[in-house]
């Protein structure tokens, strides 16, 4: 077997601590990047004392290997479309068939409008591949386009060349620009492109242009010119019904009877024109270089022949245009994309899309809008429809939310995809970088709305513990208490109280005087809140309170053990009070504490402060008992 | 939507972080045509200046500053002046040159921490004062005119989320706990004058806004959509509470002429007007020429603090409807108002009724 463990595509070189045994471990992050970081296998795991993976220092490294920035054009057109998406989950498919259509249809054609202010955009900035850019949403509008003619409007009948007509107007814009350019020279019969461009207006169905470019002619005011004229003025307009077919048929008759009859011998160019409106098939191969593309050929060919066909026989013309364009071989994406639209196989038009398109837009859209239709074409609606709709949009969703800046966007996809997109959503939002305050409260927000709480906790821990590193205890408190961590918390809470031990002063006093009911999300924070209200209880000169408060924390355990010792000396100006503050149970209370501390060997009885406090205490011991004896008698 | 009010929605492909009308001297009633607007979460942010007349046109963008970190505030100084504050805890002013702008005076790293710079969270501007309030904590006092910057208060031990000026010398600020605080800058001390608690359930406050006339009335938004109404001279609690929109409170304005009016824009993607008055008809024109029971001046002089008390009418009226992506910023001038988000969309609103 070949060796394709050494073929890579890319190598990235990364600046790590340089150590003999440190190994590289990955995690993923978005769509688009993995987060590495340094792992020291060689470090024993204390337990077990296998090789564990300890972190090495060195940091964590996120690799991208495709842009999160998407340029401004295509910015405007997601967030445009996401609009027109919302709306269409939102539209109601309980409504009648022929009511449904009609509602799908303008949505439908409120994202090819998405698609052309794009397009504007994109012509109006000048970046260098800005042409590109343009035909490819040019591209991705037409076959747009011919979808919804094709699958969404279905007309009765299935007649739809009026539709196709306009859809070739407007995409086969050469014979405009000609038009332009000949009608300003001076001689216009002389221009070379003159009759090919009268030749591109019948085609394209447009008589009218087509008559005024011939009375530009010299030799109009002739016979064969105001015969030809004549034929091109009676062309019957398009219409639905029988009588149609018929006012058509016979007008084609007079065309080959003036023809045939040599009306038209002493020009040929006229006479191509009107073998043109004969449906002559070997004219128009002959043209088919002028016309450019496989589906002008179709459009005009069947404009001459019949043109009351159906979407059914439109495909058997399409394979003749194809062949006369060089075969199915030379077909190219977008033809092929064309193709299938016309026959109407979504499969292959999706496929063909997704693998030639540079993003998921057309394919993730025109799915969700397909799968909405009712019944398309009697055929029943394909059964692989509403998985690959799903497949695709979770896909897109997840291409917005690694971008930098269209994340939020992303959620509005993943929203409608059920449980995986929810799911797929969480992993995403918690891989986000937080950068600042107000990116992150975004971020929770989106969480909780949508019930994902472990994803807004998670947010808001990293953002503590950042807040945490930057020595911004307050913040981290806040965080940790947003975040409903009580390790967080009791770890914060544990700085503070150690801060007051150390310093005398109490930082963020304001804030834990007004905890409330958050002080119960820790033990450690319950403490710190009624450490501080027997501070204020203190100042305040309610000292029995004081009092009780300070032996409740020692007895009840709230008090860490290497705060006892302060918590003591808190008591000591209590102790020394006239009239006691301390009752007798309260003083046997703090005594057993002193005891305890005594036995696990924390007290050094030899020094002054234990001294005054065994005093104290003994002190406070006998006033109380006289206190409490003088009251019961 | 409220009837007559025409909008315009412009795509711009930048999240917007704040927009603010250009200031048009004081004495007129012409409504401004040209505003600034800031972006934020790119890699390579901007700051925008756009032309809007009231012809139904798209606003044309006259003129684009490229700015690396996300932009937080912009704050008007004077008329051709505005300072902006950045993620990256610097505060620049920008002059406004024909149709142009030019960055002017820095001051870099305004909050460091340990871990770097903090960003610089809100701006407030008061003559030639700025105060700048930030992710540390603290409150830096600067003038204009000198680059060194003035006081550094040490104001809180948790991000300071917006600053407002009450007068030249009397400053709120709003935290990430939900507590208001007053300042007075004269005093020597590093304390409040006051502190309460916005809220029971210690939301961050996100908004304040100022009443143009009665300089002790303030208004607060906090992070569960609620907006609440303060005397400052007895701020134990709030007067009034008004609860309309389902998510955090991003911007807050009174409007200047006419301060019986209220804006708000949220995190829900609404933005909305809340008016008061005895009558429906009450508005801009009618106080020109009202001949009704009660003077003007008495009416206005007490509308948002009697609101309960004398069962004032009020009525709200929904200018953006709530949508899935936020509305950040706001700015009215005289009935023209400007609102971005992160829709990457400035909707511009004509006609509004004040």
């Amino acid at each position: 077997m070949e060796d394709d463990t050494t073929r890579c595509d890319v190598m990235v070189s990364l600046p790590m601590p340089t150590h003999q045994r440190l190994n590289i471990n990955f995690s993923h992050g978005c769509q688009n990047n993995v987060v590495l970081h340094a792992v020291d296998f060689g470090a024993k795991d204390t337990d077990s004392g296998q090789p564990g993976g300890a972190p090495a220092g060195g940091g964590v490294r996120e690799v991208f290997w495709s842009p999160s920035e998407w340029p401004g054009w295509w910015r405007q057109l997601a967030s445009e479309s996401a609009g027109v998406f919302s709306d269409l989950q939102s539209c109601d498919a309980g409504q009648g068939e022929a009511a449904l259509r009609l509602s799908l249809l303008k949505l439908s054609r409120r994202y090819r409008s998405c698609l052309r202010a794009s397009m504007e955009t994109v012509t109006a900035s000048d970046e260098e591949d800005a042409d590109t850019h343009r035909q490819l949403l040019n591209s991705m509008e037409m076959v747009w386009n011919l979808s919804e003619i094709v699958l969404v409007d279905q007309k009765r009948g299935g007649v739809v060349l009026g539709q196709l007509l306009d859809w070739v107007r407007q995409h086969a814009t050469q014979f405009d620009k000609s038009a332009a350019a000949v009608t300003e020279a001076e001689i216009p019969e002389k221009h070379p492109d003159y009759w090919n461009t009268v030749y591109g207006m019948v085609l394209q169905g447009r008589q009218a242009a087509a008559r005024k470019l011939l009375r530009l002619h010299s030799g109009f005011g002739t016979d064969p010119f105001v015969s030809a004229d004549e034929l091109l003025r009676k062309v019957p307009p398009l219409a639905e019904g029988a009588d149609f077919e018929l006012r058509w048929r016979h007008w084609q008759a007079q065309c080959v009877l003036r023809l045939e009859s040599g009306e038209f011998g002493y020009s040929p160019r006229l006479q191509t024109l009107v073998k043109i409106l004969c449906g002559d098939a070997v004219t128009f191969e002959d043209l088919y270089r002028e016309m450019g593309s496989w589906y002008h050929l179709m459009v005009s060919y069947t404009l001459y022949s019949r043109p009351w066909v159906g979407i059914f026989e439109l495909r058997h013309a399409a394979e003749d245009s194809i062949e006369v364009f060089g075969g199915p071989s030379q077909l190219s994406a977008l033809d092929q994309m064309l193709q299938a639209a016309l026959d109407g196989d979504i499969h292959k038009l999706l496929k063909t899309a997704q693998a030639t398109l540079p993003d998921g837009w057309l394919t993730a859209h025109l799915a969700d809008l397909l799968c909405r239709l009712p019944d398309i074409s009697g055929a029943g609606r394909p059964s692989f429809l509403s998985e690959l709709r799903h497949h695709l949009l979770v896909e897109y969703g997840s291409a917005l939310c690694a971008s930098r800046s269209l994340w939020q966007l992303g959620a509005v996809y993943l929203d409608q995809c059920g449980a995986q997109g929810r799911a797929r959503l969480a992993l995403l939002l918690e891989r986000l970088d937080p950068r600042t305050d107000r990116r992150a409260r975004k971020i929770i927000q989106m969480a909780e709305s949508r019930g994902l709480s472990a994803v807004a906790s998670s947010v808001a821990q990293v953002m503590g513990r950042r807040a945490m590193a930057a020595g911004q205890l307050g913040t981290a408190l806040a965080w940790a208490l947003r975040s409903d961590c009580s390790a967080l918390a009791s770890q914060l809470a544990d700085t503070l109280v150690k801060q007051y031990t150390s310093s005398g002063r109490f930082a963020s006093a304001d804030f834990v005087d007004n905890l409330g009911s958050s002080m119960l999300k820790s033990d450690r924070l319950m403490f710190l809140g009624k450490y501080r209200e027997f501070h204020r209880l203190y100042e305040e000169n309610s000292l029995q309170e004081a009092a009780s408060l300070l032996v409740t924390l020692m007895t009840s355990q709230l008090a860490p053990k290497y705060f006892w010792r302060t918590l003591l000396t808190d008591a000591l100006p209590l102790l020394e009070l006239q009239p006691p503050a301390f009752s007798t149970a309260q003083t046997y209370d703090l005594m057993a504490c002193v005891e305890q501390l005594r036995r696990s060997g924390d007290l050094d009885e030899s020094s002054e402060e234990v001294r005054l406090l065994r005093q104290a205490l003994a002190d406070n011991l006998w006033r109380a008992s006289i206190a409490e004896d003088s009251v019961a008698s | 939507m409220s009837e007559g009010i025409r909008r315009i929605n412009t795509f711009v492909s930048t999240k917007i972080s704040c927009v603010r009308w250009r200031p048009t001297p004081q004495d007129t009633l012409t409504p401004s045509s040209q505003f600034v607007s800031g972006s934020w979460d790119d890699e390579e942010n901007c700051l925008q200046l756009w032309q809007w007349s009231d012809s139904g046109d798209d606003p044309r963008c006259l003129h684009r500053l490229p700015c690396r970190p996300d932009v937080n505030c912009l704050s008007y100084v004077s008329l051709d002046v505005f300072a902006a504050a950045t993620s990256d805890g610097d505060v620049t002013l920008y002059r406004h040159v024909s149709e142009r702008l030019e960055p002017g005076r820095r001051w870099d790293r305004l909050h460091p921490t340990k871990r770097g710079a903090a960003p610089c969270t809100w701006l407030s501007a008061f003559e030639q004062e700025l105060v700048s309030v930030g992710d540390d904590g603290r409150m830096v006092v600067l003038n204009m005119h000198s680059q060194k910057p003035g006081r550094v208060i040490a104001a809180d031990t948790c991000s300071v989320y917006r600053v407002q000026h009450v007068t030249h010398s009397h400053v709120v600020t709003a935290n990430m706990r939900g507590q208001l605080k007053s300042w007075d800058l004269r005093a020597d001390s590093d304390e409040p004058t006051s502190s309460v608690m916005a809220s029971q359930q210690q939301c961050a406050v996100t908004a304040l806004a100022r009443h143009p006339t009665q300089y002790h009335v303030l208004a607060s938004g906090d992070g569960d959509g609620v907006i609440c109404i303060w005397d400052m001279r007895q701020p134990r609690f709030p007067v009034t509470e008004l609860k309309s929109h389902a998510d955090e409170v991003s911007d807050l304005l009174f409007h200047r002429l006419c301060p019986d009016s209220l804006f708000s824009a949220a995190h829900d993607g609404s933005v909305c007007q809340w008016n008061i008055g005895t009558t429906a008809s009450s508005g801009l024109s009618a106080r020109l020429h009202t001949s009704g029971r009660e003077p003007p001046a008495d009416a206005a002089q007490t509308s948002w603090l009697t609101l309960d008390a004398s069962k004032r009418y009020l009525d709200v009226l929904s200018l953006l409807p709530a949508g899935p992506l936020p509305v950040n910023s706001l700015d009215v001038s005289e009935d023209r108002l400007v609102c971005g988000g992160d829709n990457e969309v400035i909707h511009c609103v004509s006609q509004l009724t004040v």
